[in-house]
């Protein structure tokens, strides 16, 4: 145990050096000098606290019937956030994006559980312009985000499948041909795909039947919390269709405007 | 595949079973279609997905719903997938337990079909008519080889509900303020007071330090002492100023911020769950949409209730220029109509646009209140797919900002450096600052950003 703890040592001030700035490093190798256990400790959380990484990322909502008053996106959640990139091994870089897919979809689950009611249901508000009350159903007409963020709340593979295209069932080889012919990507038949194959992971068994459903509906392990909504995975069935993109984010990377 | 051999009462086979199939094959048995069946064990007991029709039981719930599907579609409705129901209702402990140990004494929660439909709700006429995939869209190559059991379309959300709920992570959720610290009356009651306070809580997005913010305590009480000399030097009334006659010491402003904080957090109703997950705890910051909801159209003084599709002048092209006259909402909307149009209220759809973006974690190491605010003269319109076609919404906002005034008004630059530099005059308490995060970070730094955007509207 000494000798590993040797061995690492300077391996860990040559990360310190790479990584941080020079006082840091100075700090460092004094601790190195006399306490090594205590140097390790420190650099840790010295990274961490100047480092200004925070791993969460907001979720925003709006509401566009509403023409006066608060129409700007509100921030209603800061999502925790898993770099698979820290993991050692690939095996453990695969298990950490299975454990940051799932953390998604339980905060979203945690997120929408009222609203998904309501999206049943509604819920009586009292409006300004109105007398009495009025009942509002909610219904999610879009979700922002790109095509990344889509594939991981839909719960579909990001690649490695044969239809990459979260709204239709086009085959990866023929998805630059502009006559390919494609269908709809079925809803009812995904959701309970990935319910499955989520009742499966859960109890830790089945990879073949977890292959075999990822092979053929490119679906994780995880059934995606839009699905509940009333409207996405009932009625009109538009899961699929109500994620689009901001051309904020498409300007920013200039890919095509 | 053929079906499954019907068997005796008590004496099932499992010779073309699904895979899942719980009776345990004996050695030499073969799955081949139309081979015979060897004779294979009496039902076991211990398996932990029981058949309703008949006393099969089976070690997995896709086997169960294959069984059903092949022998009892006639007899049964199909009434939600009840074997994924009860999974999902049954405790996240019984869920890992059954099948990797197959003789757990524990029997399985397992639901009846009025708990189903309590569940899931009861099934309407019209989701009844749905079933067959009258109203499901066109099957791809996928259904072909891989035929999946009919069910009422209304099932799968219910059933994708229950699944998360017996995650457990609502009871884990809690207010991100204690009790005992919520309520409470503000003590920054006067615009000066006000000003004070978001100059030390918004100042660079996560506000000062709290030495700094003892600094800044003492450079206004000095400063405001020096004009007190001076007053009384000139004859003129010296009073004390409004920080020192408000907060007597800086620890007082110190603590009078603090209790500001908990204050707003409480009224947004901000909470935060434990998501338990393989042996770690994170934390998840959240609010309740349906509260969020609810206030935003109390305070609007504008609601668009009902909206029609549009015409071009000849009658031949739909017109589609905001989200309310999109083809989803038009859709949504009739839905909602339908369902709903015994209902004695007036009714209305409320359309919900929601954005999330992982890369927002690197950008700028989570600051991207900034990047946002340089970046919004770039952008006058917004692309979204409708279908399998691109539309240019050249009127909606892109989901990152607000309204045309709010996106001007942050273009200016004007709010979030007056924010920044403190510039009451510019970011004044009559209009609320850009509800712009400035940080996504630990709990300390989401209090501090929700002070900051609470401390002008509450």
């Amino acid at each position: 145990m000494q000798a590993a703890r040797g061995s690492c040592a300077p391996r860990s001030v040559h990360n310190l050096r790479r990584d941080t700035d020079g006082r840091l490093t100075s700090i460092a190798c004094l601790f190195s000098i006399f306490m090594f256990p205590t140097r390790f400790v420190f650099f840790c959380f010295w990274v961490f606290s100047v480092s200004s990484a925070h791993y969460m990322y907001p979720i925003r909502v709006r509401f566009p019937n509403i023409r006066t008053g608060l129409t700007q996106w509100m921030t209603v959640g800061y999502m925790p956030f898993i770099k698979p990139g820290h993991a050692p091994t690939r095996a453990d870089r695969i298990n950490l994006r299975m454990q940051r897919d799932e953390l998604l979809q339980r905060c979203l689950a945690v997120l929408y559980d009222r609203l998904i009611t309501a999206s049943k249901d509604g819920f009586l508000v009292r409006l300004m312009q109105q007398q009495g009350e009025v009942l509002a159903v909610p219904r999610v007409v879009l979700y922002a985000a790109d095509h990344p963020e889509e594939r991981h709340v839909l719960g579909l593979k990001l690649n490695g499948c044969l239809f990459p295209c979260s709204h239709c069932l086009v085959n990866k080889t023929d998805q630059s041909c502009p006559g390919a012919v494609c269908t709809e990507r079925p809803v009812l038949y995904t959701l309970e795909m990935q319910m499955e194959a989520a009742l499966l992971y859960d109890r830790g068994c089945s990879g073949g039947r977890l292959n075999q459903i990822a092979a053929t509906a490119c679906a994780l392990p995880f059934v995606p919390v839009l699905g509940a909504f009333h409207g996405l995975g009932t009625g009109t069935l538009g899961l699929y269709k109500v994620f689009g993109f901001d051309l904020l984010h498409v300007r920013s990377t200039c890919s095509f405007l | 595949m053929a079906p499954n051999d019907a068997t005796a009462s008590g004496t099932p086979t499992a010779g073309g079973a699904p895979m899942d199939a719980a009776a345990p094959m004996t050695a030499g048995a073969s799955m081949v279609s139309g081979a015979p069946v060897t004779a294979m064990p009496l039902v076991v007991d211990n398996l932990p997905w029981p058949c309703d029709h008949c006393a099969r039981r089976f070690r997995f719930g896709v086997g169960l719903r294959q069984h059903v599907a092949a022998r009892h579609s006639s007899s049964s409705v199909f009434l939600a997938s009840t074997s994924i129901v009860a999974a999902a209702v049954a405790p996240a402990s019984t869920l890992a337990t059954p099948d990797m140990n197959h003789r757990s004494s524990a029997p399985p929660v397992h639901v009846s079909d009025s708990t189903v439909e309590a569940v899931a709700g009861p099934m309407t006429i019209d989701e009844t008519v749905a079933i067959g995939g009258v109203n499901q869209p066109e099957r791809g190559t996928i259904a072909a080889f891989m035929p999946r059991p009919v069910r009422p379309v209304g099932c799968v959300s219910a059933a994708i509900q229950a699944y998360y709920q017996s995650k457990g992570d609502l009871m884990r959720t809690g207010p991100l303020v204690p009790l005992n610290r919520q309520g409470g009356v503000s003590a920054f009651n006067t615009v000066e007071l006000r000003k004070f306070r978001m100059f030390a809580l918004a100042t660079g997005g996560a506000g000062l330090s709290q030495t700094a913010r003892v600094e800044y305590y003492d450079g206004v009480v000095a400063a405001a002492r020096q004009t007190r000399l001076l007053n009384s030097a000139t004859g003129r009334p010296s009073v004390l100023g409004p920080m020192e006659s408000s907060f007597p010491t800086a620890a007082a402003f110190l603590r009078s911020l603090k209790s500001e904080q908990a204050r707003c957090l409480s009224k947004m109703g901000w909470r935060v769950s434990d998501i338990e997950l393989a042996g770690r705890s994170f934390k998840f910051y959240s609010r309740d949409l349906v509260d969020v909801a609810r206030e935003a159209l109390q305070m609007a003084t504008n609601v668009v209730l009902n909206s029609r599709r549009r015409f071009s002048a000849d009658g031949r092209r739909v017109l589609r220029t905001t989200a309310l006259d999109s083809d989803i909402y038009q859709a949504e909307q009739a839905e909602v109509f339908r369902k709903h149009r015994h209902c004695q209220q007036p009714v209305f759809t409320l359309a919900v646009q929601l954005f999330s973006d992982a890369a927002l974690v690197s950008w700028n190491g989570g600051r991207f209140g900034e990047d946002v605010s340089e970046s919004l003269h770039a952008c006058g319109g917004r692309v979204r797919s409708v279908g399998d076609e691109f539309h240019w919404d050249a009127d909606v906002a892109p989901p990152l900002m607000d309204d045309v005034q709010m996106r001007e008004r942050a273009c200016s630059r004007t709010s979030m450096s007056a924010l920044r530099l403190g510039n009451e005059d510019a970011a004044s308490d009559d209009e609320p600052p850009p509800l712009e995060d400035r940080h996504a970070s630990s709990e300390r730094v989401v209090c501090a950003t929700l002070r900051a955007q609470l401390a002008s509207r509450y």
